[in-house]
């Protein structure tokens, strides 16, 4: 993608999605991002939308703002993400559909109204971000792992649907990174998931900043439907 | 002109010359399921351009009606004027 490329990314009040805006505003990019809460933040070249990932009506509008404003989306980072570490018997109902609206629901409707204005460009990148958790069947973590192995099913289908208007649709797996995400989580179950990664460490930003930006390269045309995991997973 | 007519031109310009006609079958007869989507989908955004109004035409109501809306032209139309009436009243 070129610079002044424009990209949207979800969740970007904290965490990756708030070093992605950082990043990728520095990079050039025109940057829209949206949470449920304001964000504390001010970068260039960069707009902020408050919403729910899941409600379609203002996903929409969303959508529709971006193409009257900037007549084009090159990139989408779906990275609106919410964990809940509980043992499946101790988990309420209400969290599982939480975690499925935001990671689940979430993702498939900005895929989907994406798709739409990317295809009258007949170009566009689409980056799901993902977990190793559908790799390491973790205890404690059933109900997030099941919506990120969705997001990843999610990415498969459509990649084949989207691949005739030219758009890629890809996921990372980021190991774990120092984020609020896995604040809840105890140092010992961290510890303990770290070391049964090939390469024992926690993820840095720009070991996702590297491969987001490897599928978004022009050069990245022939790559879609594709998981990376970071760790060696 | 009258909002129903605008439609139908939109719609025309997205098919072949020979299938503009409101009795035109449109799904599965002169388009596949590809064409579907592709004419749906630009007509949201031809529609937003025209009249400054956002509606989402492959809806759960779409979906679920009787008749498909998808059949021809004029199915189409109609099924478009009426969302857009819906819309404009909110």
């Amino acid at each position: 993608m070129n610079k002044n490329s424009v990209m949207l990314i979800t969740g970007t009040r904290k965490g990756i999605g708030k070093s992605l805006v950082n990043y990728y505003t520095q990079k050039g990019f025109e940057v829209i991002g949206c949470s449920r809460k304001d964000v504390n933040f001010k970068f260039d070249n960069y707009t902020h939308f408050c919403l729910d990932v899941c409600d379609e009506n203002s996903a929409i509008k969303l959508f529709n703002y971006i193409y009257k404003y900037y007549n084009r989306l090159d990139v989408l980072i779906n990275n609106a993400s919410i964990a809940s570490m509980n043992y499946c018997m101790l988990t309420p109902l209400s969290k599982v559909r939480e975690i499925l609206n935001t990671n689940v629901i979430g993702t498939f409707l900005f895929c989907r109204e994406a798709g739409k204005l990317m295809k009258r460009n007949n170009l566009g990148r689409i980056v799901n971000v993902t977990s190793i958790g559908t790799q390491l069947n973790l205890e404690g973590e059933a109900a997030y792992t099941a919506s990120k192995a969705a997001v990843e099913s999610f990415t498969r289908g459509f990649a084949i649907e989207y691949a005739k208007f030219n758009i890629t649709v890809n996921a990372i797996g980021p190991t774990p990174i120092k984020t609020d995400l896995i604040k809840s989580i105890s140092q010992n179950k961290i510890d303990s998931l770290i070391q049964k990664l090939p390469i024992k460490r926690y993820s840095e930003f720009t070991d996702i900043y590297n491969v987001i930006d490897f599928f978004i390269s022009k050069k990245s045309d022939f790559i879609t439907g594709q998981t990376i995991f970071l760790g060696g997973v | 002109m009258e909002r129903k007519k605008i439609i139908e031109s939109l719609i025309f310009d997205k098919l072949s010359e020979e299938n503009r006609h409101s009795n035109t079958p449109l799904y599965p007869e002169v388009l596949d399921s590809l064409g579907l989507v592709n004419l749906l989908v630009d007509l949201e955004y031809d529609i937003n351009d025209k009249f400054n109004v956002i509606i989402v035409i492959a809806s759960e109501r779409a979906v679920s009606c009787t008749h498909s809306p998808f059949k021809t032209v004029e199915t189409l139309t109609d099924y478009i004027n009426i969302l857009l009436e819906e819309k404009i009243n909110e």
